[in-house]
């Protein structure tokens, strides 16, 4: 589903953020990406859902080299890739029910499949209630469920999360997991950043540790 | 087709001036091309009415009496009749040639007092080619003094004048259109740069360029087509002001009406036009721009 190999990031002409980073993601599996902060976790996902470029290397998504997807095709490449952002990255003038529904909306869905879909997995993250909020209205912790519904609506083949559960307390960042868990046995493919250890430990999926922009393995991982 | 507001467009402050300057350039643009079809109009008139016609002038003296001014028309009009390719040849009467310059000397002056060149309206025979030269001498020659004029030449240079002038009224409808395009360009630009985190976020999630710039071109078709209704209205409403106020005038100068019935419905119909050429400007442009960004 997603392969490294050897590759390095660099911004501008700065030092590398990642270097020499190998692994391969089996498809339907699912990892957390961990390590201290400035490790280059985000820099990992955006190489994922293919915001950024590797400075050297090579990156597999979806058994093909991601240098070769050409401008026309990267769209549809992105609609199977479902992102949580860690700063939400919500649009702020329109509703939640709105937010959510972008996904589907820009890949041309019938607006009645778009009002049961996204009414039904709001009403999950529990935010029934909240169809018509703004997301400045909503709380850190309300506005990160609408981001993770974003994420996973159009029931993306490979889920990117980063940092999906720092704003919400333990409980519900376990029930988050759980939509996570419940999308990976539909076969989506996951990787959530984390700072949690409490999660990382309780759900015990193999990890891609980072640590001084290196990756090292740790418990199941199929890391190199 | 549910319309998509996906970028806050409506909302934003870069955008406030463009009904204005659309609306100038519009008003400008109207003026401009009714300028160019009230000319077109005048020439054509013009043109048909002094084609095929000539004009032969038989000088008078204040020495000579009516009945030698007569018989030299005679002999002129004679001439002119047997002439092949000339279908008539009407002396003007001398009321009618007052009448003529009545707007410069005024009604009170007797005419019959002056001396008058006497006129003859010459029609030719429709796609007749005559030999003015030849014409011209053998005129001179019977009566001294008889001129020969052809339109021709001047209704030649009068055209080239109007066309001349219509070619500015069309370049300066060109100038106008590329300044109100650039601002649309320009514009466009600087609310791309503003939603710039949104559009990005589009793209992530597997907006085509197409998607996003479909958001931009409504916004600015509806901008630009709120604008060019207010300055052709304007325009319009200047127009119609014109036409009033010179309608006191035609008797001399002016033609009947400058503008036909149907340059009214094109002058109309601008708004729509300007509003497409702004909706695909920033189209182009958006895509453009997407196409760099990645």
């Amino acid at each position: 589903m997603v392969q490294f190999e050897n590759v390095g990031v660099r911004y501008g002409t700065g030092p590398e953020v990642l270097s020499d980073i190998t692994f391969d993601l089996p498809d339907g599996s699912f990892h957390f990406v961990t390590g201290p902060s400035g490790a280059g976790k985000s820099s990992l996902l955006k190489l994922m859902y293919l915001a950024l470029r590797p400075s050297r290397g090579l990156i597999s998504l979806f058994g093909r080299n991601s240098a070769s997807f050409d401008k026309a095709e990267l769209p549809e490449v992105r609609r199977q890739i479902g992102v949580v952002f860690q700063n939400f990255r919500l649009i702020n003038h329109l509703s939640t029910f709105d937010n959510v529904a972008l996904p589907l909306r820009v890949a041309g869905a019938a607006e009645n499949i778009i009002r049961t879909h996204v009414t039904e997995l709001l009403t999950w993250v529990g935010l029934a209630d909240h169809l018509e909020a703004r997301p400045p209205t909503l709380s850190g912790g309300q506005q990160q469920r609408v981001a993770i519904a974003r994420a996973v609506i159009a029931r993306p083949r490979l889920l990117l999360a980063d940092e999906p559960t720092g704003n919400v307390d333990d409980g519900i960042a376990v029930r988050l997991l759980y939509l996570f868990e419940e999308l990976n046995r539909m076969g989506t493919t996951v990787v959530i950043a984390t700072h949690n250890e409490f999660l990382v430990k309780r759900f015990r999926h193999p990890q891609l540790h980072l640590e001084n922009k290196r990756l090292e393995s740790r418990s199941q991982a199929n890391c190199d | 087709m549910v319309h998509r507001r996906d970028l806050p467009l409506s909302k934003d402050s870069t955008t406030q001036l463009v009904p204005w300057i659309v609306g100038v350039m519009a008003y400008l643009a109207a003026l401009a091309l009714a300028a160019a079809l009230a000319l077109s109009n005048v020439a054509n008139k013009w043109s048909d009415g002094l084609e095929g016609a000539l004009t032969v002038q038989v000088p008078t003296t204040e020495e000579a009496n009516t009945d030698e001014t007569d018989t030299r028309i005679v002999a002129v009009v004679r001439i002119l009749l047997d002439t092949p390719g000339i279908d008539s040849a009407r002396p003007v009467p001398l009321t009618e040639i007052g009448k003529l310059l009545e707007p410069w000397l005024g009604s009170a002056v007797a005419t019959a007092d002056l001396p008058l060149p006497r006129i003859i309206d010459v029609r030719l025979e429709s796609g007749a080619s005559v030999d003015f030269a030849a014409l011209s001498i053998r005129l001179a020659q019977e009566v001294p003094g008889t001129s020969l004029e052809s339109h021709e030449k001047w209704r030649k240079t009068l055209l080239l004048l109007f066309r001349s002038i219509e070619a500015v009224a069309i370049f300066v409808i060109l100038l106008i259109s590329t300044v109100a395009l650039a601002a649309v360009v320009l514009t466009t630009r600087s609310v791309l740069a503003v939603h710039h985190e949104i559009v990005e976020l589009l793209h992530l999630i597997g907006a085509q360029d197409t998607y996003i710039a479909e958001q931009f071109q409504k916004h600015a078709f509806r901008l630009a087509l709120k604008g060019s209704i207010g300055g052709t209205a304007c325009a319009l409403a200047t127009l119609l002001g014109i036409t009033s106020l010179t309608g006191d005038v035609e008797a001399s100068l002016l033609p009947p009406t400058m503008l036909a019935y149907w340059h009214w419905p094109v002058l109309a119909a601008l708004p729509v036009g300007e509003a497409y050429g702004a909706m695909f400007t920033a189209r182009i442009t958006i895509l453009r721009a997407l196409k760099r960004m990645g």
